[in-house]
């Protein structure tokens, strides 16, 4: 089955992944989004980007493991995670201490695939 | 393809500094809620091809001047937030 | 409240949808009293779809709608399985929502 008429759909999470349901929420949206057959693009811009640091043992504050989802989007496939490249290196973060590859990107190119997305959600 | 970008957070969150990254010529930002507080800051930059407004009733109730505003940004009413909406191929809500 | 009652134990909670309210209530005798409520016999080809998906819910937290769902399979149990077909034969009706709740997974959101 595929869909002809699938949107682009940008979703730039940029909230920490504990403490209130918004980095949960942008991550259900995708998935929902993507069982609906859309293209989409995951962008983690500011503080966001601590959603996907490896080693998070949120069970020690009672809360699910939101980072553990993200090896998951290939079969969702979501495939199109970026990073802003700015984000990352202003939270003294690398590439590889996150919990799934994803493209570091500069602001321009964000900008870049708002103006080609159909829709954008920021949360 | 232009996006029109709103802004309903105060300069205290990091609403206006993301979504001046995300910004391409053609675009508009319109402040809301206390968005409409970083008209001030707002002006600084020099957003080459970018309009900015602010929606007058939003300035109205925190005691904001809804003329010569900082900058080029001019107030608008709801009525032409719907024609912003309207003119622009998407909308990126900067929270 | 729903529930399922087994012998000399206290009875399991379910939600509104017959899924498992606490995962920790989960064991095989338990996916049997739910497949028997289907009704279901569940053979080795159930239980391995069972376990995959178990093993999924425990690496990523999350219950695949049918799309994941067939992909999750096609990837650890092979091609052949990995099919809508097939996975309806097992699981008529829906098979995600299904084998999940045999699974004893939370029922997957956005499946129909």
């Amino acid at each position: 089955m595929s869909i002809d008429n699938a949107k682009t759909i940008t979703f730039i999470s940029r909230s920490t992944p504990y403490g209130h349901g918004r980095a949960k929420a942008c991550l259900d949206m995708v998935l929902s989004a993507a069982v609906f057959e859309q293209k989409i693009n995951f962008i983690f811009m500011d503080d966001g980007v601590w959603q996907l640091k490896k080693g998070q043992t949120p069970s020690n504050i009672d809360a699910k493991d939101l980072s553990a989802a993200f090896a998951a989007l290939p079969l969702y496939e979501v495939n199109d995670l970026y990073v802003e490249a700015s984000a990352i290196e202003e939270r003294g973060l690398s590439l590889d201490e996150l919990v799934v590859p994803a493209q570091a990107i500069e602001s321009a190119k964000i900008a870049e695939l708002i103006s080609l997305s159909d829709v954008v959600f920021t949360l | 393809m232009s996006s029109l970008h709103t802004i309903n957070k105060s300069t205290a969150h990091c609403a206006m500094t993301s979504c001046m990254k995300a910004l391409q010529s053609g675009d508009s930002i319109l402040l809301i809620e206390d968005g409409v507080y970083a008209s001030a800051q707002l002006s600084q930059y020099n957003i080459e091809g970018v309009s900015i407004y602010a929606l007058r009733e939003d300035l109205l109730a925190r005691g904001l001047p809804t003329t010569q505003l900082p900058g080029a940004i001019q107030a608008v009413s709801y009525c032409d937030f719907v024609d912003l909406v309207c003119r622009h191929q998407r909308c990126v809500s900067w929270t | 409240m729903k529930s399922l009652k087994l012998p000399q134990r206290p009875p399991i909670a379910l939600d509104k949808d017959g899924y498992l309210r606490n995962m920790s209530d989960w064991s095989p005798e338990v996916a049997e009293l739910l497949a028997a409520e289907i009704p279901l016999n569940l053979s080795a080809a159930h239980w391995e779809v069972i376990d995959v998906l178990r093993a999924f819910y425990q690496a990523h937290g999350l219950s695949p709608a049918t799309r994941p769902f067939v992909k999750l399979v096609a990837r650890d149990l092979g091609a052949e399985k990995g099919r809508s077909i097939y996975l309806m034969k097992l699981f008529p009706g829906n098979p995600a929502l299904i084998a999940s709740k045999l699974a004893g997974l939370p029922r997957p959101s956005n499946c129909f």
